[in-house]
């Protein structure tokens, strides 16, 4: 009966997370936005209903009184709905000024302007109202009911009830009203909406207004439970988001549900503790919004549903070092002289600024370069300093090894970080990464069993007798650790660098550009993130373990999960995907020393915050992929000014066919066999007992009408659908391994929407799929792939600025770096005109006659008679016709069918 | 948007702001744990205005006897988090210690003869700042540092320490700082709120158990597992439990559960700011708590006597630093005739940090008043640890005396007296009691 209680008693925090969650689902779902300023706006509302309660209107516009009289209190009505009008004014103004401007930036960009309205917000309340609590007076009635030993608190019932109803009122009318479908409508397409005549922008600009008065009505909800401060709702959307992740930020009454669940459980965490003493006494409430997470998550296995868009964009160009001859030389002067004309605070803050940079770094590796969203960096580099603390304290291990064994441990601790990656993908993960760091926070660093209340102290650093401390007093800080600093910086930022340009790098910016493609070339995909995460997390370990000989005692207090996105937010607008955004971010960092020059010659007093904030949007909407982009452009134009020339200056030849012999093919049998395949999504036959022989050197044609099951086929061949029935390669079933090992078998495969990584070069795209284990064999095997399809002249160029052919040639040469036995090409043709679709014939043709077997899926059969020796004709799943071509063109049934004319003696020729 | 010809430069500096955000959630996220309390504004004018302005204005308060001093200035520091950080309340930390040095350097020969100079550092609770303004301190050569409060006391205390600087703070409960024999001056009991009060309180009431209501954060918990207070408990025959509050939790039900539960007729006491005591004495009501409840003197606001009912905290006892709200207090009067006189129209007369920092700034003075030859901060150190029982300015009249000698707890603490107030049914403090307040043995 206790736990029935406990369970209960957690209604009132369920309540306040269900409520703040479903605000986040509505306003993710209209407009894409992850809102961590949600409870901003809750508590804006809140303390409105409050005052208008106590007869007063609140104004937050500076230079105004801070409440104006209305003429007396206003009841419960009045007051709420006076409140909700104002919050959904507020959402109108947040719409216009900020998410509007903003609408086609990427996701993260959206959600770090969220988090400098919610600095702003925060801030205006501050300053106009002050840090004293505000109390309301209970909404619903506040009994407290009892049927045997349970307990329950009416009002706290009925908050949970109120929110239910929220919910359910909410999902009937996105569901049953024609503005529900509407705005369903345009989540789905926003060109499907603009063809039917609905304008985006007002559907959009009535859900933010909407939303922004879901989370005011959460906010007078709520409010009655606890005072209001500030910061009051700011902890709480941690579970708040991880109640909207388990509705997959889409479906409301899961989100509601697991809201309270969470509430409950945390409850119940509590009594558990209470009465065993073996479980941590600190921490378990926090763990149990991860638990909840992860485990929906995993069950489900579904992330944040990506909203269509006209303009899909993620996460900026990550350009390639040009040199790093002279920006290191500079870099490192720049931070010497800087080290050696400041002294004390001044000094202190380069090196503040010098610590951020590496830990903007490890920002840089998984998520600018992996794409794989992490809010947990200034944890790890906590888990590093907690750890060196420990290493060097207890066990007595001296520098530098005591770093490099903290920053493991961070490793360790960031894998495990990054294992729901492996499930995964976008602001999903990070809100996952969020759970973790929130978790690790109050179980470890705010865990009086492993810190105590004096911190966690460290003691100096010492090479060979040398102090390399930081020193106190007159000598802090000392130039020797500045040094340290600087030099960990250099040769951190030197290893990022070469790991962009790395097979590694390809592959990470590979699996960010799309994780399917990436796999379509061989590309481990699990690997490479596990190794983004394990490499960022080293890389903040070490930063961490810097900040702690900084600091000499260190708490949880630098190493919070919400102070983490704040950093994220730092190095985001400096510029995420690029080492000198790593490094611009620490120099913005609070710690930095662009924060000190701010802090000494603008005197804002309490209004620095709150124009951070506004700083922080302001740059956002001008730079949507962050500051270094400016530069990154600059560099960019330059270069490509530079290789213009000779490209017109030499017409592009296409290079004769200079293949080595055919490799003996001691194998006698079909190299691709796919023996009685059937593929099924649910109830539905895609594939049914297809069997298919391509020969080595052989092309291979397969036709058939839209939804006859070809690209279900490939995926079923390649391993990218679950199938059954037997592939062999050369012989070998392959069935059952992973995608990426059939690619290094020797199965290559191009995707119809060919699925190039847009922002690397030619070279880097070919690269990537080269998976041969020495340098000189892949430098080797890209040149002659280049070379072959008759690309050497652009292999400098961005993919993205190539023409539809020239991405084709991309794509085939990039499916053939590694010579593959068998190549599936998928739709080569589509979009290209007769020149560059003759000559993708004579680039197919060149393939096969090197010996590989080519199994070509297109809609030109002009392009598929011509070039194959034998073709199968599939519909609804099925074999219907194979044949060589003559045959193929002889059945008269297909032809009216589905061939229409197709004697075009060009290509056939 | 802006004019085209300097964007450069107009991104930069707006890119440079952004850097603050980091702070600014970095200290909203620790605000709470902080014991720095909210006490506002206007909690002051409330409370002056029901317990009795009429007396401060009719009765003449002194300052003294003026004692000027004449010699070289020396530099005594203070350490505040100021109150443009998010989740501070320390705005008033500043001028209360410069009205201090004003008047000691006045009324009290300043630092034994030396008038003293204010050297402030704004930390903004940023533990990073903290260990800058720290070692500022050393630079500076100041001979004593006041640190207010804050959350990051073990950053900014290390250092000091570490350095030899005298580091005074009014209320630390950490088990490190408290058991420094060498240069740290804690100028009230920590046991006095967190162990004296409470057993007193379940003495009192007949209880067997004392539940502890604390934010989960290492430096509020950290003092209930010291032997000090397992001892001090055992002795008294009474049984305690700890129930940690999670960082910023709206709902404490079931906490309150926990204790409803597990020590329905004992006492609780809820060591927390009014954001957290607010909530708890409310689900304590609604989950029909029968025992006793006692507190700190952070929880006495304004705020609190709105929000929670005055049958609930009428005859509530809570622990305080000074007699807050007790506007006839003669030692209260005549810190805001002095705050008055220096720093006029600058600090609120209740606001319970700049009272605590007061008293903190007085304590060095007083505390080095015999001082003979060179001031540094050894010699301040010495004279500290060699002073004689003094009254502690703006405190009610509690003694002090920094010879490690006045608790078995550490000998850092300088006093052992206990002053406790009771609320009316209206919430406020109608009358405090100073116990335990014998002069210490030399």
């Amino acid at each position: 009966m206790t736990h029935v209680t406990s369970l209960l008693l957690g209604l009132g925090n369920g309540g306040v997370y269900a409520a703040l969650a479903i605000a986040l689902v509505l306003t993710y779902r209209s407009s894409g936005v992850v809102n961590f300023a949600t409870g901003t706006i809750a508590l804006y509302a809140a303390y409105t209903y409050a005052s208008l309660r106590d007869g007063k209107l609140l104004v937050l516009v500076p230079g105004l009184p801070s409440t104006v009289g209305v003429g007396g209190r206003l009841g419960f009505v009045p007051a709420a709905l006076l409140a909700l009008a104002l919050a959904a004014a507020l959402g109108a103004l947040l719409y216009a000024v900020v998410f509007r401007p903003l609408r086609q930036a990427p996701v993260l960009a959206r959600a770090v302007a969220s988090l400098g309205v919610l600095v702003v917000m925060q801030g205006l309340i501050e300053n106009r109202l002050g840090q004293a609590p505000v109390s309301v007076a209970p909404i619903f009635p506040a009994r407290s009911w009892r049927w045997g030993s349970a307990t329950v608190l009416s009002d706290r019932f009925y908050l949970a009830i109120a929110v239910l109803g929220l919910t359910l009122a909410l999902t009937a009318l996105y569901r049953w009203t024609r503005f529900g479908l509407v705005t369903r409508a345009v989540a789905e397409t926003q060109v499907g909406a603009l063809v039917s005549g609905v304008s985006p922008e007002r559907i959009a600009l009535i859900n933010w207004m909407a939303s922004a008065v879901v989370a005011g009505a959460a906010g007078i909800l709520i409010a009655p439970i606890s005072p209001l401060t500030p910061s009051a709702y700011t902890l709480a959307v941690v579970p708040a988001l991880a109640a909207a992740a388990v509705g997959h930020f889409e479906l409301m009454v899961p989100t509601a549900a697991a809201g309270i669940v969470i509430g409950m459980l945390q409850s119940e965490a509590l009594t558990l503790a209470g009465q065993h003493h073996w479980l941590p006494q600190s921490g378990l409430a926090e763990l149990v919004p991860l638990f909840v997470i992860i485990g929906a998550l995993l069950v489900t296995g579904r992330g944040i549903p990506v909203r269509g868009r006209v303009l899909r964009q993620q996460l900026g160009r990550a350009p390639r070092p040009r040199s790093l001859l002279v920006p290191t030389i500079a870099g490192t002067t720049l931070g010497v002289v800087a080290l050696l004309v400041t002294q004390g605070t001044w000094r202190s803050a380069v090196i503040g600024s010098l610590i951020a940079a590496i830990l903007g770094l490890s920002y840089v590796v998984v998520t600018g370069f992996a794409g794989q969203v992490s809010l947990a960096q200034l944890t790890l580099a906590g888990v590093g300093g907690f750890s060196l603390s420990g290493i060097m304290g207890s066990w007595g291990v001296p520098f530098p090894f005591a770093p490099i064994l903290a920053a493991m441990i961070a490793t360790a601790v960031g894998v495990v970080v990054g294992l729901p990656a492996l499930r995964l993908r976008g602001l999903t993960l990070g809100i996952v990464t969020l759970a973790l760091a929130y978790a690790i926070e109050a179980s470890w660093f705010r865990n009086g069993q492993f810190v105590h209340s004096a911190g966690a102290s460290i003691p100096d650093p010492k090479l060979f007798g040398l102090n390399l401390g930081v020193g106190t007093g007159h000598a802090f800080p000392r130039i020797q650790f500045g040094l340290l600093c600087l030099f960990t910086l250099v040769g951190i930022a030197l290893g990022v660098a070469r790991l962009r340009t790395s097979a590694l790098g390809s592959a990470m910016l590979a699996v960010r550009a799309n994780e399917r493609s990436a796999a379509g070339i061989g590309v481990n995909v699990t690997a490479v993130k596990i190794a983004s995460f394990a490499i960022a997390s080293f890389i903040a370990g070490i930063s961490g373990c810097l900040f702690a000989y900084r600091q000499s005692v260190i708490t949880f207090v630098s190493f919070t999960a919400l102070g983490g996105l704040a950093l994220l937010a730092t190095v985001y607008l400096a510029g995420i995907t690029s080492v000198f955004g790593g490094i611009l971010g620490g120099v913005l960092a609070s710690s930095g020393i662009a924060f000190l020059v701010l802090d000494r010659t603008v005197h804002l007093g309490n209004w620095f915050a709150v124009l951070s904030g506004v700083g922080l949007i302001a740059t956002l909407i001008r730079h949507p992929e962050g500051l270094a982009s400016g530069g990154h452009d600059l560099a960019r134009r330059f270069s490509h000014f530079k290789f213009l020339h000779p490209r017109r200056a030499t017409p592009r030849r296409v290079v004769p066919l200079t293949v080595a012999e055919a490799p003996p093919n001691v194998y006698a049998g079909p190299a691709l066999a796919v023996e009685h395949l059937t593929v099924r999504y649910g109830g539905v036959v895609a594939v049914s007992n297809v069997s298919i022989h391509v020969e080595a050197g052989a092309i291979v044609g397969l036709i058939g009408p839209n939804g006859a099951g070809k690209t279900s086929l490939i995926d079923a061949v390649t391993g990218f659908a679950r199938a059954e029935g037997a592939v062999l390669l050369n012989g070998d079933r392959i069935d059952g391994v992973p995608a990426h090992v059939r690619v290094r078998r020797g199965l290559a495969r191009t995707f119809q929407a060919l699925e190039l990584y847009d922002d690397l070069t030619v070279e880097e795209n070919v690269s990537a799929a080269a998976f041969s284990t020495t340098r000189d064999h892949r430098h080797h095997q890209v040149t002659s792939a280049l070379e072959r399809s008759g690309l050497s002249e652009l292999r400098e160029r961005h993919a993205e600025d190539l023409s539809q052919g020239e991405r084709q040639l991309v794509s085939i040469a990039r499916a053939c770096v590694s010579d593959p036995k068998v190549l599936l090409l998928d739709e080569p043709a589509a979009g290209l005109d007769t020149t560059d679709t003759r000559r993708l014939a004579a680039r197919i043709r060149d393939i096969a006659a090197a010996g590989t077997a080519v199994l070509l899926v297109d809609h030109d059969i002009a392009l598929v008679l011509g070039v194959c020796d034998f073709i199968y004709v599939l519909d609804f799943g099925e074999v219907i016709l194979q044949g060589d071509p003559a045959t193929i063109r002889a059945d008269r049934g297909l032809a009216d069918a589905y061939l229409g004319t197709l004697h075009d003696p060009s290509i056939a020729t | 948007m802006l004019e085209s010809g300097s964007i450069a430069p107009t991104t930069w500096r707006r890119a440079a702001f952004a850097g603050v955000v980091a702070l600014v959630l970095l200290a909203s996220a620790c605000s709470s744990s902080s014991k720095s309390p909210a006490a506002s504004q206007g909690d002051t004018s409330t409370t002056a205005a029901t317990t009795g302005s009429t007396t401060t204005a009719t009765t003449a308060v002194t300052l003294g006897t003026l004692h000027r001093a004449a010699g070289t200035p020396v530099k005594v520091g203070l350490l505040t988090t100021g109150g443009n950080c998010s989740g501070c309340t320390s705005n008033y930390e500043a001028p209360a210690a410069r009205a201090a040095v004003a008047w000691l350097n006045d009324y009290n020969n300043g630092l034994a003869g030396h008038p003293m100079t204010l050297d402030v550092c704004v930390d903004n609770n940023d533990p990073g700042t903290g260990s800058d303004c720290a070692n500022q301190m050393i630079r500076d050569n100041v001979v004593a540092v006041v640190i207010g409060a804050n959350g990051i006391l073990e950053t900014e205390w290390k250092i000091l320490h570490d350095a030899g600087v005298p580091v005074v703070n009014h209320s630390a409960t950490q088990p490190a700082l408290i058991q420094d024999p060498k240069s740290t001056f804690i100028l009230y009991d920590p046991q006095a709120q967190t162990v004296t009060l409470p057993i007193a309180v379940a003495k009192h009431a007949g209880a067997k158990k004392v539940s502890f209501l604390v934010v989960d954060v290492p430096t509020a918990t950290d003092i209930y597992k010291t032997d000090s207070t397992k001892r001090a408990f055992e002795d008294a025959g009474i049984k305690f439990d700890v129930i940690p509050v999670p960082l910023g939790q709206a709902d404490l039900t079931p906490e309150a559960q926990q204790i409803v539960a597990n020590n329905p007729d004992g006492v609780v006491d809820i060591i927390g700011s009014d954001v957290t005591c607010i909530p708890a004495l409310n689900a304590l009501h609604q989950l029909g708590f029968h025992g006793t409840v006692t507190t700190i003197s952070y929880c006495i606001t304004d705020a609190m006597r709105k929000a929670v009912p005055g049958n609930v905290v009428k005859g509530m006892r809570f622990g305080a630093e000074a007699p807050f709200g007790e506007a006839s207090d003669p030692s209260l009067r005549q810190y805001a005739a002095i705050v008055d006189k220096y720093e006029r129209g600058k600090v609120p007369h209740g606001d319970q940090p700049a009272i605590t920092v007061f008293q903190s700034v007085a304590a060095v003075s007083i505390g080095a008043q015999d001082l003979k030859g060179a001031v540094t901060p050894a010699s301040v150190t010495a004279a500290m640890k060699a002073m004689k029982n003094s009254v502690l300015p703006a405190a009610g009249g509690r003694i002090f005396r920094c010879n490690g000698k006045a608790t078995s707890e550490g000998p850092a603490v300088c006093s052992v007296s206990t002053l406790t107030g009771t609320l009316d049914a209206k919430g406020n403090p109608t009358t405090y009691t100073l116990d335990n307040n014998d002069p210490i043995d030399g």
